[in-house]
């Protein structure tokens, strides 16, 4: 009896197990598909080599991104339709749910991308900007897989590592003023990236700039302690032997002779309209969470 | 060779010695008092050569002076207590090995240029040991045994040859100035540069610039202790010698005078370029200067030197007889300045680093 028990459960875990990840029933981890096509845009070795990117970017950076197509969204706004996707279907890394997600709908050929957590701040306004210009001839043109190869995935490792390396969103201020031309229409909030105080970065950075010149100071008090031992130098001048008000200037011409102006062009930093930069624009998704985002059509 | 002048007490017969505190010539023995005068009187028979004169620089040679080599030494006969000695030909004045009576050797004054003045003595072996051991203080790195370990072997109150040279430089110097202004407008930022040929062309006078006069002697410790004040200068008598030693020049004037030279040209630059003011930057592009109107004095000037051995090296320490300058090389204590160092840059870098955390809680 026992042993027919014991055979029992565990076949029923097996299977359950085994139920679980054929239905690819995703944790808030990422461990799911990350590239979902609907719309059959890309060819099966397409659909590998992409997905092994995307979860490269994962290992590394520790955020989700996922490329969803389809046909058509179901009649919603192709934003809510990215947020609601996003949400329901578990995405991101983390209790701040990090990632982001491309979605593109071939019904009215139109493509918007959705961030949530860290991500957020990793593509700001004007990374995503950049992606929009990088995928752009691509889509027109029907070349989906360089788009999403390169322009998406080949941005978001760039991003995500210009962030993690300096701390900070990127930013470009020569192109911030155009990136933020889309948030006009629509109740967006602009939200600029505060730097968590982490002991650990802090302890990084200003150890060594206090070292540097707490020892240089050091050394110049030290130096000129041990100078006062050495008494005995070779005099260069004669100055104390000069006769007092002997010295008699009889010409002191001052002529001029050329010069030449140096110009350079300003960096226009602050721009006509945006006075921020390196932040991101968020809205509230129907969920009733935070996301970040831009889209538009191809 | 009756070439020894010894100066005999005229009370007590006993050996005269120069007193700096005194500024005379004074007797250990009776107390006695002689005046310089007195004794100038005695060496009438020195004056072979007018007092007045000096090596013009235009002159190649000066015929009368006795070309010796360096190193050839004389014998002696000390007339106190008939003691042998022997000195080289730079010895003016020493005293007997034997009996310590001072002794001034004429025989090697005569026959080259007598000096013309001479600064006295004004400190005494007293003021040497109390200046050596203020020279010691509050030197952070010094070990700690060098005061109490160093042994002082030697102790000599020397009248140091020098040549002084008198002179009128007369520069032209021009430089290459520029002034840089700076302005905007709404899409530029400009920068001007304007450059100028400055000229600048004078004379300034030089006083008694010194040159050590004795190639033994290091010059770069004897530039240490300038200046001298040559007001208390005074017209040389040998009665001053009495009781120190002296040497004569064994530099002639002719190739002092280069060592004289670029100290006066760097002067030259010096104050010139300090003339040029109001200017962003300042370059010298041609610069020349030349020397006129040059006169040579030789003179004694006094100089106390202590000779010693620590841990094997030898130090030497000079103090300017007349103002009292003491200087001399001291070791270093290495540990002692790497541990400082190390100690004062972990408390400054500590400091440096509580302020930055204290920015970041604000």
């Amino acid at each position: 009896m026992k042993k027919k028990l014991k055979r029992i459960l565990s076949i029923t875990a097996i299977l359950l197990l085994l139920a679980i990840n054929l239905s690819g029933f995703a944790f808030a981890d990422g461990d799911h598909h990350k590239v979902i096509d609907g719309a059959d845009l890309l060819t099966a070795d397409e659909e590998m080599l992409l997905e092994e990117r995307l979860a490269e970017i994962e290992n590394e950076y520790l955020l989700d991104a996922v490329v969803l197509t389809v046909d058509d969204t179901n009649g919603f706004e192709i934003e809510d339709f990215a947020d609601t996707y996003y949400e329901e279907n578990g995405f991101g890394i983390g209790e701040d749910r990090d990632g982001a997600m491309l979605v593109i709908d071939m019904g009215s050929r139109s493509w918007h991308i959705t961030t949530m957590g860290k991500c957020i701040s990793v593509l700001s306004d004007d990374a995503l900007y950049t992606i929009e210009n990088a995928m752009m001839d691509n889509l027109s043109n029907g070349y989906f897989y360089d788009a999403f190869y390169y322009g998406y995935a080949g941005n978001i490792e760039y991003f995500a590592q210009y962030f993690d390396e300096s701390g900070e969103p990127y930013s470009d201020p020569s192109i911030s003023d155009q990136a933020d031309d889309y948030y006009n229409n629509g109740d967006y909030y602009y939200y600029e990236y505060e730097p968590v105080f982490d002991l650990w970065t802090t302890i990084k950075i200003y150890l060594p700039a206090s070292l540097i010149p707490g020892f240089a100071f050091s050394f110049v008090m030290a130096k000129s302690e041990k100078n006062k031992l050495t008494s005995v130098r070779a005099k260069k001048e004669a100055n104390s032997f000069i006769r007092r008000g002997s010295l008699n200037i009889t010409n002191d011409r001052t002529r001029y002779m050329y010069s030449n102006v140096v110009v350079t062009v300003k960096q226009d930093n602050s721009g006509s309209g945006a006075s921020h930069s390196g932040g991101s624009h968020v809205h509230m998704s129907s969920g009733g969470h935070v996301h970040g985002g831009r889209g538009g059509h191809f | 060779m009756s070439e020894i002048f010894e100066y005999k007490c005229p009370n007590c017969g006993g050996p005269l010695r120069f007193d700096p505190s005194a500024q005379t010539v004074k007797c250990p023995y009776c107390d006695s008092e002689i005046s310089v005068e007195y004794l100038s009187e005695q060496d009438k028979e020195l004056d072979t050569i007018t007092p007045e004169e000096s090596a013009e620089w235009e002159k190649a040679d000066d015929s009368t002076w006795d070309e010796t080599e360096d190193g050839s030494m004389n014998l002696y006969v000390c007339e106190s207590c008939g003691g042998e000695i022997l000195a080289q030909d730079e010895t003016i004045a020493t005293s007997c090995p034997y009996c310590g009576n001072p002794v001034v050797f004429k025989g090697n004054i005569q026959g080259q240029l007598k000096p013309e003045f001479v600064i006295p003595f004004k400190l005494d072996k007293k003021d040497v040991k109390d200046r050596y051991l203020k020279h010691l203080e509050k030197k952070k790195f010094l070990p700690k045994e060098f005061k109490d370990e160093n042994k002082i072997n030697e102790w000599k109150a020397v009248y140091v040859p020098f040549w002084l040279f008198d002179c009128e430089a007369k520069g032209t110097v021009h430089y290459d100035a520029t002034t840089v202004t700076a302005w905007s407008d709404r899409k530029h930022d400009f920068v001007k540069t304007s450059h100028y040929d400055v000229l600048r062309e004078g004379t300034i006078a030089f006083d008694n610039v010194p040159v050590d006069g004795s190639v033994a002697i290091q010059d770069d410790l004897m530039q240490s202790i300038e200046p001298f004040d040559m007001n208390e200068a005074v017209d040389f008598k040998t009665a001053y010698l009495a009781g120190y030693l002296a040497d004569r020049y064994t530099l002639a004037s002719e190739d002092a005078i280069k060592y004289a030279d670029a100290r006066i040209r760097q002067s030259v630059k010096e104050e010139f370029a300090a003339t040029v003011t109001g200017f962003a930057s300042v370059m010298p592009k041609s610069e020349n200067i030349g020397l006129l109107s040059g006169k040579a004095k030789y003179a004694l000037l006094p100089v106390w030197f202590l000779g010693s051995t620590y841990k094997g090296e030898k130090y030497t320490f000079a103090m300017n007889g007349q103002t009292g300058k003491f200087v001399g090389n001291l070791p270093i204590n290495k540990k002692a300045f790497w541990k400082q160092f190390l100690i004062r840059g972990l408390i400054f870098s500590a400091v440096i680093f509580a302020l930055f955390l204290a920015l970041f809680a604000f």
